[in-house]
């Protein structure tokens, strides 16, 4: 059976019956992981960084094993295993009106507790490169931690913290696809069910590819707005605007010109 | 003047930086409106002692108060021991500190600086604290300057910038730590005029610096620290008539 190109530009933006929503479910697992993700992240940044050091070390005992186990494992240690034991058995749930299966509870907590290991140690780092003065600051002029910490080290740790970050949610985006596995519909899903149908595994899946990188190509665009954004106070004004930055993220940093030609 | 009249009262201070022993029973007193300028070579322990004048070093043995109050401890026993923070952050309020490297915000205008710890601490009103912000710009001269960011600011500006924001606080007592030791030459001048501007309004003060200039003209005191105690403790206008430790590093220096 030979390349069908029409084949694939009528399903390239269509990739199956199902193609509508099975993106909506890419994006809300992505955006909802991500947000669970950002606040444990924050969370387990705190704890590492405490001074009692059950905290610290629980924190730094949760980072290790979220990172240091692969995420297919992980999402089916909590759907499939821990239902085999009989320990947990997700269950459908309707929230605002809307039935939120089994399958996606388990991928979103999945993800959001993967995420959050990987988002504390982008905040652990960001708040360690809050320069010490900054602090001093504000402790001499009386703020206590809480306020030091939410109006001087969060906004200035932002700075490091946001161009990580987005790539996580890049990383994210992508990652969904695991979900399948435990048989949420999402774009991955719902292609290889139409690719068995059709045969046409090819077409389909440069299609899904491309689909793929229209999203991670627009959530590039954003993310460059939103660092140029909070650029502004840089002393340089000649900073990168956000095309530059754009480019950046999608093909790396510019070679050095002497590099080039070695 | 009068017993009554002391603002700062340093009294046997000792401070260990775990094994190092940075002050050796310090004592110290500082009246309403006098300007002390604190000199010593690198080392003796000028920055700590401002340090735990407001509490940002704790000590281990000794007593500093503040208008008669402990700053950021509580006595038991003859030993301090640490308060609460909501009790730590009210006395340091009162008490403004300049730093060598200034440490604006750097993610806030000149204005946000000047009124964050105002609002956030105080409890003033956004509008009533940019007034007063403001007006305190103006005083030191950078009223243009209100929506910069400090990174596009000179040092000198910076600095300015960085004794309205304590300023703001009305504080009783303003600890200024080598305010003039990071800029260029040609910017110390104008944050000499508004530190000087503040001592012949009363402020009480005092200055970690060797501007000589600045001792001559604003101080009313020149007190010398080697290796963590005060070893000469003179009248401003004297320090020529020194023949002790003062006059070794004077002239050693200038
Ligand atoms: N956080 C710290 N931890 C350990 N030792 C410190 C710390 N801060 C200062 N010291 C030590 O304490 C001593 C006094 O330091 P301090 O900064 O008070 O001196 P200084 O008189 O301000 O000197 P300089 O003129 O260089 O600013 C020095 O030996 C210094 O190395
Ligand atoms: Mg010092």
């Amino acid at each position: 059976m030979s390349f069908d190109w029409s084949f694939l530009w009528t399903h390239m933006f269509d990739l199956s019956p199902h193609y509508g929503v099975g993106l909506q479910r890419t994006l809300f697992m992505a955006v909802i992981s991500m947000i669970f993700g950002v606040m444990l992240g924050m969370l387990v940044a705190l704890a590492r960084l405490s001074k009692i050091r059950v905290i610290s070390g629980l924190a730094a005992l949760y980072v290790w094993l979220l990172r240091g186990v692969p995420e297919l494992v992980i999402l089916i240690l909590l759907y499939t295993g821990l239902a085999a034991a009989g320990i947990f058995r997700f269950n459908d749930i309707t929230v605002f009106g809307m039935v939120l299966p089994a399958a996606m509870q388990a991928a979103i907590f999945g993800f959001s507790i993967r995420e959050g290991a990987y988002m504390g140690e982008i905040f652990r780092g960001g708040i360690m490169a809050v320069d010490r003065g900054q602090v001093e600051a504000a402790k001499a002029l009386g703020m206590k931690r809480i306020a030091t910490l939410r109006r001087i080290i969060l906004p200035q740790a932002m700075r490091v913290v946001v161009p990580p970050m987005g790539n996580q949610f890049t990383i994210m985006l992508k990652a969904t696809s695991l979900a399948s596995v435990l048989g949420v519909p999402e774009l991955l899903l719902t292609t290889q069910t139409f690719a068995a149908e059709t045969f046409r595994v090819f077409e389909l899946f440069i299609g899904l590819a491309v689909n793929y990188l229209i999203l991670t190509t627009v959530w590039t665009f954003i993310q460059s707005l939103i660092e140029a954004r909070l650029a502004r106070h840089e002393a340089d004004t000649t900073t990168e605007g956000p095309l530059a930055r754009a480019r950046r993220h999608l093909f790396g940093a510019a070679t050095p010109a002497g590099r080039r030609a070695a | 003047m009068n017993k009554s009249d002391v603002v700062i009262e340093v009294r046997g201070v000792h401070k260990w930086y775990g094994e190092l022993h940075v002050l050796h029973g310090l004592d110290l007193d500082v009246h309403r409106g006098e300007v002390v300028c604190l000199i010593g070579t690198s080392g003796s322990g000028k920055s700590t002692l401002l340090r735990t004048i407001n509490h940002l070093e704790t000590i281990q043995e000794g007593r500093i108060t503040v208008n008669g109050r402990t700053v950021g401890y509580r006595e038991e026993g003859g030993k301090p021991v640490a308060a609460r923070e909501d009790v730590i952050a009210a006395a340091r309020a009162g008490i403004g500190m300049v730093f060598q490297n200034f440490n604006l915000f750097w993610h806030m205008t000149l204005l946000q600086n000047v009124i964050e710890a105002p609002i956030q601490v105080l409890g003033l009103n956004a509008a009533e604290a940019r007034d007063r912000g403001r007006e305190l710009l103006k005083r030191v001269g950078l009223a243009d300057k209100a929506d910069v960011y400090p990174r596009k600011l000179s040092g000198g500006q910076q600095q300015r910038g960085a004794i309205a924001r304590a300023l703001a606080m009305r504080p009783d007592v303003m600890l200024f730590d080598e305010p003039t030791s990071a800029l260029d030459p040609e910017t110390i001048g104008e944050v000499l005029t508004v530190m000087e501007e503040l001592a012949a309004d009363g402020m009480t003060m005092i200055v970690a610096s060797h501007e000589m200039g600045f001792v001559r003209r604003a101080a009313h005191r020149v007190v010398m620290m080697e290796n963590g105690v005060i070893v000469e403790d003179l009248p401003a206008a004297r320090v020529d008539e020194s023949t002790g430790r003062i006059r070794d590093f004077i002239q050693k220096f200038h």
